[in-house]
């Protein structure tokens, strides 16, 4: 009997039943929304990327594995490789235009709201890995398995990386508050 | 205030997961934990409207394969046809081999004499059958057809060893002779392990199914040959020429018997008649040698050693079906082996310009991620 139940145990089992994509959106609409405000430091890009990244997941959708990680850790890699590409783009972009061109920043729209001003520069003056980590562990509170899935590096990389952003922000934050 | 020293990882997983701060760092690091918890970013309501309506206003569109998919389709057809073909080609090289010299051997029953045609068959028991009539003007190559012929056969025989070869060789000569024939020449060659003979024998078209049969009793045939020639038609024309000569022999020496003859004329009698006897005996050794060729076959008895320890193939039966079994398996092996040999360099290849694509696209995502605002819009003024 031992032996039936530990090959039951080790036996692959069934994909859970999935969901509609409606209800999956409904539900993790504001995560993915948040990681890519973090991520990208513009709200309004994020906006842009978030209607993207759900094009590309109801495209996706039968593809979806829930055996191989949840609903908001994919959304979040579809996220992540929306960003990463507009990134690129932004960048040859960037490189062809006339360097000589006089530009002027948009006007810079808050990343969120119930956080200090401190804290808002200081997220802001991180890098965007910094912040990807930031918001994944500490705002989305995924566990480290599943942030690190995401970024795709190991745990412990995925932790030192955070412990580093951590310590960047609260040094940030303090010659805020000195100046 | 100082700046907070780096906690170590294990222990942030702790701070994150609630645990008692133990330091004032660890308590600032749950603090600012805690502020960034707290700060509330909602998607705005026209992005929610839009996502919403992915999944009412989208049409089921057909799906086009898309170019990875084509791409691994189109490999993957590549490497298929290639295989059709090694396999394909390795099993018609193994049929010749096993039907000409394959080390597979063969049995050696009479039926399995394979290059020669039926009609050849019959004619050589025809004239094994006739044999029995003695060698002469009446009996010239007998055949059940009737007609004279010229048969040069060779055989091929698989055995096992070097010292088989000699034995075997010994028993074709002992055959020959037996069976009235004779051996013109002999090479037997045994070095080591292996070895080979060739003999050429000369046997009596009477006695060559016995002969056949007899020598492939000696090891197992790997091929068979038999090439006959029609020799009627110039032992007829012959025969004719010699019936003609000596009617005219007759005539001559009646006219020289009668006496009424000039000198003269019977001195052109007696040239005439000379020469009709001389050409009388040229027909006669034509004939005689043809006679020769229809009555002793060519035989060129070959023997080379195998395998050790080959058995015999059965075509039919449990055995047959095993046979072909493990012949496809065969196949099977050297295609497979073929493909590894061939594809894994390109396998190796394959894996590390994806492995070096992949440091790249690492790399760049890396630098673009450093950067504090990477997508950040730009506009000119």
């Amino acid at each position: 009997m031992d032996v039936v139940n530990a090959l039951a145990e080790t036996w692959p089992r069934r994909a859970p039943l999935r969901r509609a994509f409606a209800e999956v959106a409904q539900e993790h609409l504001d995560d993915v929304y948040r990681y890519l405000v973090f991520l990208t430091a513009d709200p309004v890009l994020a906006e842009d990327l978030t209607g993207e990244t759900f094009e590309k997941a109801f495209r996706s959708w039968k593809r979806f594995d829930p055996r191989r990680g949840s609903e908001r850790t994919w959304l979040c890699q579809l996220a992540r490789s929306k960003a990463l590409d507009h990134f690129r783009s932004e960048s040859r972009r960037r490189r062809r235009e006339d360097r000589s061109t006089s530009q002027t920043p948009r006007a810079v729209e808050p990343l969120a709201e119930g956080i200090s001003a401190e804290l808002e520069a200081a997220l802001r003056s991180l890098t965007a890995g910094e912040r990807e980590v930031v918001v994944l562990r500490i705002v989305l509170e995924l566990d480290a398995a599943a942030a690190a899935r995401v970024v795709g590096i190991s745990r412990s990389a995925c932790s030192m990386r955070l412990a580093r952003a951590l310590q960047k922000l609260d040094e940030r934050m303090e010659a805020h508050v000195v100046a | 205030m100082s700046s907070l020293e780096l906690v170590a990882a294990a222990r942030l997983e702790a701070l994150l997961g609630g645990a008692i701060p133990e330091t004032q760092d660890e308590a600032r690091l749950q603090g600012l934990a805690r502020e960034l918890r707290t700060a509330s970013i909602a998607a705005p309501s026209s992005l929610r409207e839009r996502v919403v309506r992915i999944g009412v206003s989208a049409q089921p569109r057909l799906r086009r394969p898309s170019r990875r998919l084509a791409a691994v389709l189109a490999a993957a057809i590549l490497v298929l046809a290639a295989a059709t073909f090694a396999a394909l080609r390795f099993t018609t090289e193994s049929r010749t081999a096993s039907e000409n010299l394959s080390l597979a051997p063969v049995p050696a029953p009479r039926h399995t004499e394979r290059n020669v045609p039926p009609a050849i068959e019959r004619d050589l028991s025809g004239q094994i059958e006739s044999s029995a009539q003695p060698v002469g003007d009446a009996a010239l190559g007998p055949a059940p057809t009737g007609r004279a012929q010229d048969v040069d056969m060779w055989i091929d025989l698989r055995v096992s060893d070097a010292d088989t070869v000699s034995s075997a060789s010994q028993d074709a000569v002992r055959i020959t002779r037996e069976l009235g024939g004779v051996v013109t020449s002999s090479t037997v060659d045994t070095r080591g392990p292996q070895g080979r003979a060739q003999l050429r024998l000369r046997i009596p078209v009477g006695n060559l199914n016995d002969a056949v049969f007899r020598l492939t009793q000696l090891g197992t045939v790997t091929a068979q040959r038999t090439n006959t020639q029609d020799l009627q038609a110039p032992l007829d024309r012959v025969s004719r020429r010699i019936a003609e000569f000596r009617s005219k022999i007759r005539i001559e020496l009646a006219r020289l018997a009668s006496g009424q003859l000039t000198a003269a004329e019977e001195l052109a009698a007696r040239i005439h008649l000379e020469n009709l006897r001389r050409n009388l005996d040229y027909a006669k050794r034509s004939r005689a040698s043809l006679v020769s060729k229809t009555s002793m076959a060519d035989l060129t008895f070959r023997l080379a050693t195998g395998a050790p320890g080959a058995v015999d193939k059965n075509e039919s039966g449990i055995a047959g079906a095993v046979d072909k079994a493990s012949d496809f398996l065969r196949g099977a092996g050297a295609v497979a082996v073929f493909l590894a040999f061939v594809l894994s360099p390109l396998l190796v290849l394959a894996i590390l310009v994806w492995l070096a694509l992949r440091a790249r696209n690492r790399r760049i995502e890396a630098r673009l991620l450093d950067e504090p605002q990477p997508g950040a819009p730009t506009s000119s003024s």
